[in-house]
């Protein structure tokens, strides 16, 4: 229903110009400025490019482990059940399987809001 | 308006200092938070208890303070305990708290030469002689800063706390995580952690709890001054070194784990040397790993001020979108140490 571009792509496109035409005229806080509204629009890009399947993936993994473990008591398998089964001490804490769990939920997070931070 | 302030300034200075003349040289507004505003006052001085050239800082609350933090005359006793101590600090001056000078409580001290830039400390391209004299260097400034302990009538406004700091910050961790709508099973998983791994408690000490690259100037490769004493507490003392080697503070040199400039040998060798004790690795660790949640409970914080409304802003709405990355360090760290 939208014409071409599509939302992801403008914001690419308009980020980059941001950062080839607009960026080098400026100087002091406004280079920083500058640098967090490309930062920003680049975590726009992704997750519009991305839509719900890094979030699915995530959601899959945690469904999976909290059905194992059969805590979960008002049937919704999801992060705020997960956080408060570990706050109420319900899950072992030496946990490898948990462990995992939490792992593969914030690398889902971290290739949206900064993928180049996988590398640590 | 920025003259007339100088001018007021300039003043007072001389009326301190009991000159006879004094003339305003240079004026101009650092680069402050939303809390405080600090200025660059430049003042030639004829007579009187400081004559000549003098470089100084005036820091004041900005008019729409939010008392989170020590206050300006609070920060001031801090920095004359500092001072006394021996540390490298700005040596304060004079604490004016009568609102008809300027309008706001204000505080002189001295300005110090150098750079406090993280990129250009952790970039900057030091012979390794002069990178392990400074990390030393970081060390032997926290152990003298750890020889103030309680009780200071001077320092009562601070309190000291009642039981063991650690599990005293985990629950108000938890607290402020259990307040907010969002969820974080990382940070309460880490909070666990903490909670288990507890070291016993220390006897508290004066802990500056903002020590890291960017609160220190350097200058050729010395630290001149260190800077931002709003957070100073009674606490553990490892928690001074367990921020300052956070993973979170190394801007990008990742493998220097002393704030992106050295390495904890040098650290350790410098705190060791003043305070006349061993540093246990272990406990700093253990605060490092304090130090990843904390941050996350102030990035928290700051979000949470943007998205209610209070204080609409780019920057703090991207501090809330660092969460995952303080979580993955949580959760790397924590298995490294072993779960």
């Amino acid at each position: 229903m939208r014409n071409q571009p599509r939302t992801q792509d403008l914001l690419v496109i308009a980020r980059q110009t941001l950062l080839d035409e607009l960026l080098p005229t400026l100087g002091g806080e406004q280079r920083y400025t500058a640098l967090m509204i490309a930062n920003a629009m680049g975590m726009a890009a992704r997750e519009c490019e991305a839509g719900d399947s890094e979030e699915d993936k995530a959601m899959t993994v945690l469904r999976r482990y909290l059905t194992a473990n059969g805590v979960s008591e008002t049937g919704t398998a999801d992060e705020p059940e997960l956080a408060r089964c570990i706050r109420d001490r319900k899950l072992p804490a030496q946990d490898q399987a948990l462990h995992q769990t939490l792992m593969a939920i914030t690398e889902s997070k971290l290739k949206l809001s900064n993928p180049k931070y996988l590398k640590y | 308006m920025a003259d007339r302030q100088a001018q007021i300034l300039t003043d007072y200075v001389v009326q301190c200092t009991g000159a006879d003349r004094g003339n305003l040289v240079a004026f101009k507004r650092l680069s402050g938070g939303a809390i405080q505003d600090n200025f660059a006052l430049t003042v030639e001085l004829s007579g009187g208890s400081h004559p000549g050239r003098q470089e100084l800082v005036v820091r004041q609350d900005a008019p729409s303070s939010v008392q989170t933090s020590l206050s300006r005359p609070q920060e001031f006793r801090i920095l004359e305990a500092a001072w006394d101590a021996g540390m490298s600090a700005p040596e304060p001056l004079w604490l004016c708290q009568d609102l008809a000078v300027t309008g706001q409580i204000f505080y002189v001290m001295t300005r110090a030469r150098g750079t406090a830039s993280p990129p250009a400390l952790v970039k900057a391209d030091y012979h390794p002689d002069t990178r392990r004299a400074l990390t030393r260097q970081m060390g032997e400034e926290l152990a003298r800063l750890h020889q103030i302990r309680p009780p200071r009538p001077a320092l009562d406004f601070l309190t000291v706390p009642p039981g063991n700091p650690a599990l005293t910050r985990v629950g108000t961790y938890r607290d402020y995580l259990a307040d907010i709508p969002e969820a974080h099973p990382v940070l309460e998983w880490a909070l666990n952690w903490l909670e288990d791994h507890h070291p016993p408690a220390a006897d508290p000490v004066l802990c500056h709890c903002d020590f890291r690259t960017g609160n220190f100037m350097v200058d050729e490769g010395r630290i001149t001054a260190v800077l931002d004493w709003e957070f100073a507490s009674w606490s553990d003392p490892m928690e001074d070194l367990g921020w300052l080697c956070s993973r979170s503070w190394r801007f990008g040199a990742r493998e220097r784990e002393v704030g992106g400039i050295g390495d904890k040998v040098d650290l350790f060798a410098g705190y060791e040397a003043i305070s006349g004790t061993q540093v246990d690795a272990a406990r700093v660790q253990y605060w490092e790993v304090m130090a990843l949640v904390r941050w996350s409970m102030i990035a928290l914080q700051q979000a949470q001020r943007h998205l209610s409304g209070e204080q609409p802003s780019l920057e703090l709405a991207l501090t809330g979108r660092k969460l995952p990355e303080m979580e993955y360090d949580l959760l790397k760290q924590i298995q490294e140490l072993g779960l």
